[in-house]
């Protein structure tokens, strides 16, 4: 099942919010003493979420990180070792090589290129053994940035990116693709 | 929910009829892989018609009748994945950067590689239900 939002022309068909709030919500049920009983009258023990579900709920752990600048638990996403392709030729190995890119795009208040940076959620797709997330990146105003000049005006980012999640749900290997045309003198987007 | 093999091979048939049609820049043979009501964005721009889509994909250098902004554009697909209705490809667009694209971009006359994600949908009919593009256009200004 994915939560996709076909070309981000706002006909969701599926709310991931409603998915977490149910995973959340199950060890209340269960405290409160919704949960079905068996014959002994022992509560059921909820249903462990799907791999699907874990994986939904790590990415959106990451997108709520990098949206309230918590840089920390962004990288949370990433395994210790991950590696993080950006655009193809940016190669990143390792959570501290990651935290600098993190930084650059506004998941830290402080000392980034894009101030008042949002990342916003435009679907994902379970792959089985990953997750695929298209995004955009908005922001106020910016500094240089990957070797783009600063521009009087700014328009948002699109992102791809396809993550390989462990059995933890997080990143083993990242791949992302960003549009630079956005950060352009003449902006192609 | 796991796909069948059979569903798999469906989707990667589609998807390399639907690029090869690109790849011998044969408009009408793009277009007749759209479904009639599809959805297709490429990175900030939504094609709401199969009008704006054709003209979208001459732009580039799709049409083998008109020149575009790229010559000899050619995809290659480098990685797929699939989901439970659709198949994402990582790929390349590489040519020469030879016009103007819609008119903004002008040339830089160098050879250029521009990488994709896209995701595919395709409906019962085998036709393009759903697609959306993010491509780093930055080459197109910037040659890397």
């Amino acid at each position: 099942m994915n939560r996709s939002d076909d070309a981000g022309a706002g006909s969701a068909r599926f709310s991931r919010r409603s998915t977490l709030a149910s995973i959340a919500l199950l060890p209340l049920v269960s405290q409160a003493g919704c949960g079905s009983d068996d014959q002994n009258g022992a509560a059921t023990p909820p249903p462990e979420p799907t791999l699907e579900e874990r994986y939904e709920a790590a990415l959106d752990a990451f997108i709520n990180a990098f949206n309230r600048k918590d840089v920390d638990a962004a990288l949370a996403f990433f395994s210790e070792s991950a590696v993080l392709t950006v655009n193809a030729n940016r190669v990143l190995t390792g959570q501290e090589a990651i935290r600098g890119f993190l930084v650059e795009y506004g998941a830290s208040a402080e000392g980034g290129a894009l101030s008042r940076a949002r990342l916003a959620d435009e679907g994902s797709y379970f792959t089985g053994d990953g997750i695929f997330l298209f995004a955009r990146i908005s922001f106020a105003k910016r500094t240089e940035i990957s070797g783009f000049a600063v521009t009087p005006f700014t328009y948002p980012i699109d992102v791809a990116m396809m993550s390989k999640l462990d059995g933890d749900a997080r990143c083993v290997e990242c791949e992302v693709i960003l549009n630079w045309g956005a950060l352009l003198p003449s902006p192609i987007f | 929910m796991p796909i069948d093999d059979a569903e798999r091979e469906r989707r990667r048939r589609l998807m390399n009829a639907h690029v090869g049609a690109e790849n011998a820049h044969d408009i009408q043979a793009i277009m007749a892989t759209f479904a009639e009501n599809t959805v297709n964005r490429f990175d900030s721009t939504v094609f709401a018609s199969h009008d704006e889509i054709a003209q979208g994909h001459r732009s580039f250098g799709m049409d083998a009748t008109q020149p575009g902004a790229i010559e000899n554009l050619y995809f290659t697909v480098d990685k797929e994945y699939f989901t439970e209705r659709e198949v994402i490809v990582r790929g390349h667009m590489q040519g020469k950067h030879v016009g103007n694209l819609s008119g903004v971009v002008p040339p830089t006359n160098a050879e250029i590689t521009m990488h994709f994600f896209t995701v595919y949908r395709f409906d019962a009919d085998d036709k393009v239900a759903f697609e959306r593009v993010v491509m780093n256009l930055s080459p197109l200004a910037k040659p890397e």
